[in-house]
This record gives C-alpha cells, sequence and structure tokens, in this order.
C-alpha cells in the first residue's frame, strides 16, 4: 500500500515537473535568446515572416530553435535602451495606461463592493446582475459602443478612451464583493454600535480585511491590462501614444531588439507577482476566482 | 509553530525587500535610459553632414589668371663697366627706335684716347726724324746704312698705321658706349640704371618689343582644354583687371599659339584614402595678345565656361569614395521601424558620367529627389551603418 502510493507520488511528481518544464519553456527560450547576436537570431528565426518565399520556392525551411546563445552579449538590451529612445517612451505610455486604471479601479471597485455586499437598499441584487452581465459580455462586444461613446465624449484617439472603461470595468466589483461576503456582519455592527459611519467602518475594517483580495486584484489587472491589445489599438491612433503590448504584437522581423524588448516587457509584471505572490494565491483561494 | 510562522514572515520579509529593490531598479534603469538614451547616442553613433543631391549638369570652368609677358623683348648692357652719367627714360615709358636711353661718364675713355693721339703725334715726329737720317744716307751713297734706315722707315710706317686704327676703334667705342639707345619701337619694362653709379652687372635696362606684342601662358588640366575644344589659331578671351580699381575691367582678344604637354599634376585621390595620389594629365598654353594700349605686366584672366549636354545628379567630390575598381557614395536612408525611423548609412554604386573638379555627375537613375548624400562622417561608415544627422 506505501509502496502504490510512493509510486503515485513519484508519478505526479514527474507530471507536474514535466508541465511545469512546459510553462517556463518559452519565457527561459526569451530570456536565452534576448543575450544572442542579431545575426545569430536572423540566422534561426530569419525564415519568419517570409513563409509565403519559402513555400513558393518549394523547399522546406523550419525555425532553428537555440537554447544557447554562441556568443552571449547584451546587445539587444543597448540597442533598445539606447538607440530606441521611442521603446522607453512606449514602456512609459504603458505605465501611464496601467497605473491609472489601477489605482482608479481598484477605489472604484472597493466602494462599489462595499455597497454590494454590506448595505441594504432596493435593487441591489438585480443591478449587481446588470454588472455581472457586462462583464461576462466579451469585450468585442461592447467594442462599438464603446468607441461611439468615446467618439461622443470627444475622447476618442486618446489615453482616456482606454483609461475609463478600464476604470469602471466590473470585474474589480465582482471579485471585492466575494472577499466582503466573507466577512460577518457583526463586525460592521459592532463598528456602528461604536458610532462609526460607513465611510469608517469601511476604511478601518472593511479595507484592512481585504488586503489580500486587493492585492490578488491588483495583480490580475495589472496582468490584464499591461497586456491588453485591442483597445489601444483601436482607441489610440498615434503609434507613438500606444503602449508596448501594441508594439510588441507588431514586432516582426525585427530580430535585433524583439527577445530583449520581451524580456523587459515582462519584467515589471514577473517582479510585482514575486512581490505580492502570497497575498495573490490567498486572494484567489479566498475568493473562489482563478485566474 | 509559532517560532516557525515568525521566521517565514522573515523570510517573506526579506524576499519582498528584494524584490522591491529589483523592482525599483529596473524602473530607475528604465528612467536613466529614457532621459538619456539621446545623449548616449550622440555619443556612440557616427556623425555625418549630408546634403541633398542637385539634379541638372555640370557646367565645366576653367578660370586661370596670370600676367603678360612681351613676346620679345631685349636686355640693354653696358659692356664697358663706365659710370652712369644720365637717365633719359622711366620705367614704363614708350619709346622710339633709335631713343636715347641712357648717358654713361667716357671721361676716362676720351683721356685714353687724347693719349694715343698724342702718342700718334709724338711717332709722326719721330717718322720725321727717320725720314731726315734717310736724305743723309742718300747723300752719303753708304748702301747698308741706306738699308738699315729704309727698313726703319717702314717699321714706323707700319707702327703708326697701327695707332691710327687703335685711335679709330677707341673713337668708335666711345660713340657707341656712351649712351645706350632703343633697339626698336618699345617700353622700358626694367631700369636698373642709376646714375652716378656703375653697372652692377645685370641689364641696365630692359625693353621689351611692342610691335610683336605680348603672350601669356597658363597650364591647365587636359581634359578641361579637350573638353572646350581648344585648338591653336582659336581666338580666346582676355580679361584685364583694372590697376587700381578704380577702371572698369577691359576685355582683350588673344590667340591662341601654341598647346603643349606639361608636366602631370599629383592630387590626393579623395576615393583611395590617405596617401593615395592619382595624377592628372596638363598642357600648357600660349596665349598671343596683339594690343597698343598693352605695356605688359598686367594682370589677366581667362574664363571659359560651358555647360553639359546631358543631365543627371550633381554629387560633390568629397563623396565619391573608391573601392577597387568601383565607385560608390552613401546616401542617408530612412528605415522605417515600429520604433521610429532609423537612419542608416545605403552604400549607391555610381559611375561617373561627367565630372569637374569639385562635382559629378551620376545617372539620374541612381538616386531619388530629396535622397541626402553623405559628404562627412566622424567615423568610417560601412553599409548598413546606423547614423545620426548633423
Amino acid at each position: 500500500m506505501r509502496v502504490i502510493r510512493m509510486i503515485q507520488k513519484g508519478l505526479l511528481t514527474a507530471l507536474m515537473g514535466v508541465f511545469g518544464l512546459l510553462l517556463l519553456f518559452p519565457i527561459v527560450i526569451t530570456f536565452t535568446n534576448s543575450l544572442m547576436t542579431e545575426q545569430e537570431l536572423t540566422i534561426n528565426y530569419g525564415v519568419i515572416g517570409k513563409l509565403t518565399e519559402v513555400t513558393s520556392s518549394g523547399a522546406e525551411t523550419f525555425v532553428n530553435l537555440k537554447w544557447l546563445p554562441d556568443k552571449v552579449t547584451l546587445e539587444q538590451y543597448g540597442e533598445l535602451l539606447v538607440y530606441s529612445p521611442n521603446y522607453l517612451l512606449l514602456f512609459w505610455n504603458s505605465a501611464g495606461l496601467v497605473v491609472p486604471i489601477i489605482i482608479g479601479q481598484t477605489v472604484v471597485a472597493a466602494l462599489a463592493a462595499y455597497a454590494f455586499a454590506k448595505l441594504n437598499f432596493r435593487g441591489r441584487d438585480s443591478l449587481f446582475l446588470v454588472y455581472l452581465l457586462t462583464m461576462l459580455m466579451p469585450f468585442q462586444v461592447t467594442l462599438v459602443p464603446n468607441y461611439i461613446m468615446a467618439d461622443k465624449l470627444g475622447l476618442l484617439h486618446s489615453t482616456g478612451a482606454v483609461i475609463l472603461p478600464g476604470v469602471f470595468a466590473a470585474f474589480g466589483v465582482f471579485m471585492l464583493r466575494q472577499f466582503m461576503l466573507h466577512i460577518p456582519y457583526a463586525y460592521i455592527e459592532a463598528a456602528k454600535m461604536d458610532g462609526a459611519g460607513h465611510f469608517r467602518i469601511f476604511l478601518t475594517i472593511i479595507l484592512p480585511m481585504v488586503k489580500s483580495g486587493l492585492a490578488a486584484l491588483v495583480i490580475l489587472l495589472f496582468v490584464d491590462y499591461w497586456n491588453m491589445v485591442e483597445q489601444p489599438l483601436i482607441f489610440i491612433n498615434d503609434p507613438f501614444k500606444q503602449p508596448l503590448s501594441v508594439f510588441l504584437s507588431r514586432l516582426s522581423g525585427e530580430w535585433d531588439t524583439v527577445f530583449a524588448a520581451s524580456m523587459l516587457y515582462m519584467a515589471p509584471m514577473v517582479l510585482l507577482f514575486l512581490y505580492a505572490e502570497t497575498y495573490f494565491i490567498e486572494g484567489v483561494q479566498l475568493s473562489g476566482i482563478k485566474g | 509553530m509559532k517560532d516557525m510562522e515568525l521566521s517565514k514572515e522573515q523570510v517573506d520579509r526579506k524576499r519582498k525587500k528584494w524584490i522591491s529593490a529589483v523592482l525599483l531598479l529596473l524602473i530607475g534603469l528604465l528612467l536613466f535610459f529614457t532621459l538619456f538614451s539621446n545623449t548616449l547616442q550622440s555619443v556612440t553613433l557616427p556623425k555625418v553632414r549630408a546634403e541633398p543631391a542637385a539634379s541638372g549638369g555640370v557646367t565645366y570652368k576653367l578660370e586661370r589668371s596670370g600676367v603678360l609677358q612681351p613676346v620679345n623683348q631685349a636686355d640693354l648692357l653696358n659692356l664697358a663697366g663706365w659710370r652712369i652719367q644720365k637717365v633719359l627714360v622711366k620705367e614704363g615709358e614708350a619709346v622710339k627706335k633709335g631713343q636715347k636711353l641712357v648717358l654713361y661718364d667716357s671721361s676716362s675713355a676720351e683721356r685714353e684716347l687724347e693719349d694715343e693721339i698724342a702718342q700718334l703725334k709724338k711717332q709722326s715726329i719721330a717718322l720725321e726724324n727717320i725720314q731726315d737720317q734717310f736724305k743723309l744716307s742718300m747723300v752719303d751713297g753708304d748702301e747698308s746704312a741706306i738699308r738699315s734706315v729704309r727698313r726703319e722707315l717702314a717699321t714706323r710706317n707700319i707702327d703708326i698705321s697701327m695707332q691710327q686704327r687703335k685711335i679709330d676703334g677707341l673713337r668708335e667705342q666711345l660713340n657707341r658706349q656712351k649712351e645706350l639707345t632703343a633697339p626698336f619701337n618699345g617700353i622700358v619694362m626694367k631700369l636698373n640704371a642709376v646714375e652716378g653709379l656703375a653697372s652692377n652687372g645685370q641689364p641696365d635696362i630692359v625693353v621689351s618689343n611692342l610691335d610683336l606684342g605680348y603672350q601669356l601662358t597658363f597650364v591647365a588640366d587636359g581634359e578641361l582644354v579637350d573638353r572646350f575644344t581648344l585648338v591653336v589659331r582659336q581666338p580666346i578671351e582676355l580679361r584685364v583687371a583694372s590697376e587700381e580699381g578704380n577702371q572698369p575691367a577691359r576685355s582683350l582678344e588673344g590667340t591662341i599659339v601654341e598647346i603643349t604637354d606639361a608636366d602631370s599634376r599629383m592630387v590626393d585621390s579623395p576615393e583611395g584614402g590617405a596617401g593615395a595620389t592619382a595624377t592628372v594629365r596638363q598642357k600648357q598654353l600660349r596665349i598671343h595678345v596683339a594690343d597698343a594700349d598693352l605695356k605688359g605686366g598686367e594682370q589677366v584672366t581667362v574664363k571659359l565656361e560651358r555647360a553639359s549636354s546631358g543631365r543627371g545628379w550633381l554629387v560633390p567630390n568629397e563623396a565619391i569614395h573608391r573601392e577597387g575598381e568601383r565607385r560608390f557614395i552613401l546616401k542617408v536612408e530612412q528605415q522605417r521601424g515600429a520604433l521610429g525611423n532609423v537612419f542608416v548609412a545605403r552604400k549607391v554604386l555610381i559611375e561617373a558620367i561627367e565630372a569637374t573638379e569639385w562635382e559629378t555627375m551620376i545617372p539620374a537613375d541612381r538616386l531619388y529627389e530629396g535622397d541626402l548624400i553623405i559628404l562627412e562622417s566622424s567615423e568610417p561608415l560601412q553599409n548598413g551603418n546606423r547614423i545620426r544627422l548633423q
């Protein structure tokens, strides 16, 4: 019996190891390739983007996926950081979109979630249902109305057209409400007895209790909006005002920087996740939401 | 259990510290490069100076100036080395044939002449003595004495005629050398004679021959001479620069009288890099001018201009590089990237259709309107190098 359990455990570990490696593989490849020279990258990946030519000539050529660079160099990073000031501009563009959205949505969502979870008013649950519906609809469905609205508000081709829908998205409300539902009503009653108003209750009692939820929300929002492509692509037409995500989606054939650009693009996300990892896992577990 | 939790919390806090430090470092790094990448770029990228190519044809220009020299001139000098008594002309003065130019102090020669005349007189008197002796001998009838006196007489006669010739020679020399006269109609080009001094070995006066006119010689690149189809006996226009600037420049008609090969010129070839030289075939031209108002020594300029028949892009010669037998220029190419435009040096192979000393015409299909040609760069450039426009 013990042997069978041990074998089971071993098998599971091996399986998880394999999956873990599979998940890590793209990141590792990106990192090692970011240290390659442009020539090496062109030799290995030059065939991408020329696939039509290759097929028309009949010759079969494959991308040569390489683990380790022949020559380790920081050329790509230098090229990116020194010779492409626009890359950094786009990086700050991304930050300029993501930071207001996260702050805005967290504030709005926390207040709204408090109302939905702990206040009793007429039509509360039906209103929440409507909220949920907007979240359940895919982005593409609301795209056209959003576009028309942004146009009417005069926000088209400005960052506001991306930030405002982000700030008032329903996801944060939904997630934080789930957290707040877990908080026993007794806490609020006790505070009320001591003469605390709603705002005081919200700030001093509720918020500290949903700290892990807030952290999880911040990370999820960051990942979500750091990676958004369609919204800025549609609402912002100036390529120099668009965020990094749009730029990376357009990178093809520019082998000199593509991997380093991806590495720098990933870095804030990875660091943020590592920083708030414990809260995040806790928060996701508590709310019952999976990223 | 509680200890474990505590130490776990400590580890967690330490980890967070680390991560936040890395995050801050990353943000700081990106911020630094955002602010300073332009500065760093300017330090590392080669700086170039570029200009748009001009469209058109080349204009050949031949511009040479020189000083008009008389075709023929005479150096007049006094061989006797006498002191100069009087100078009758000034430099630049026009003189007629036979006109007296300089008078010399001939007193010593005159004294010598007088001495010689006195000597002749003495010899004549001595001759009379011999003649008297001869008569006496005839009377005596002494044969040997007569013969001796006759020989004496003949010797004296020879002496006298020698003396006479010497006097004639002296007189002639005196007449000839006590003054300098102009050998032809001309202009006093140079006056070395100073009153009161003897000649110093140089000609006292240099007189140009007005009747034969003036000439200008200059050297020009053979290719250019061919280009202008200059031939002997072809008229050519010359301009005389005004002397003080108050007279307007005058134009003269000259004639090419001679075209000869001159020594080749060595030039630094801009294409071949440092130390490389190329030889340029050269020709010497002699132009004859006849004009009554000329005095010689005028600064004249020959200016010829001719536009080429073909048209193309004009490229300054400094922009042309050479690689073996092939010639190329570097132009600025704008590469559109996802991160904005990048300037790159692009090699364009050319062949010169026509060229002058400073520019070359290349075929019109080599460049597009508005293309920038790199004239100068802070570092040697290769095809595809990234550059920074000045």
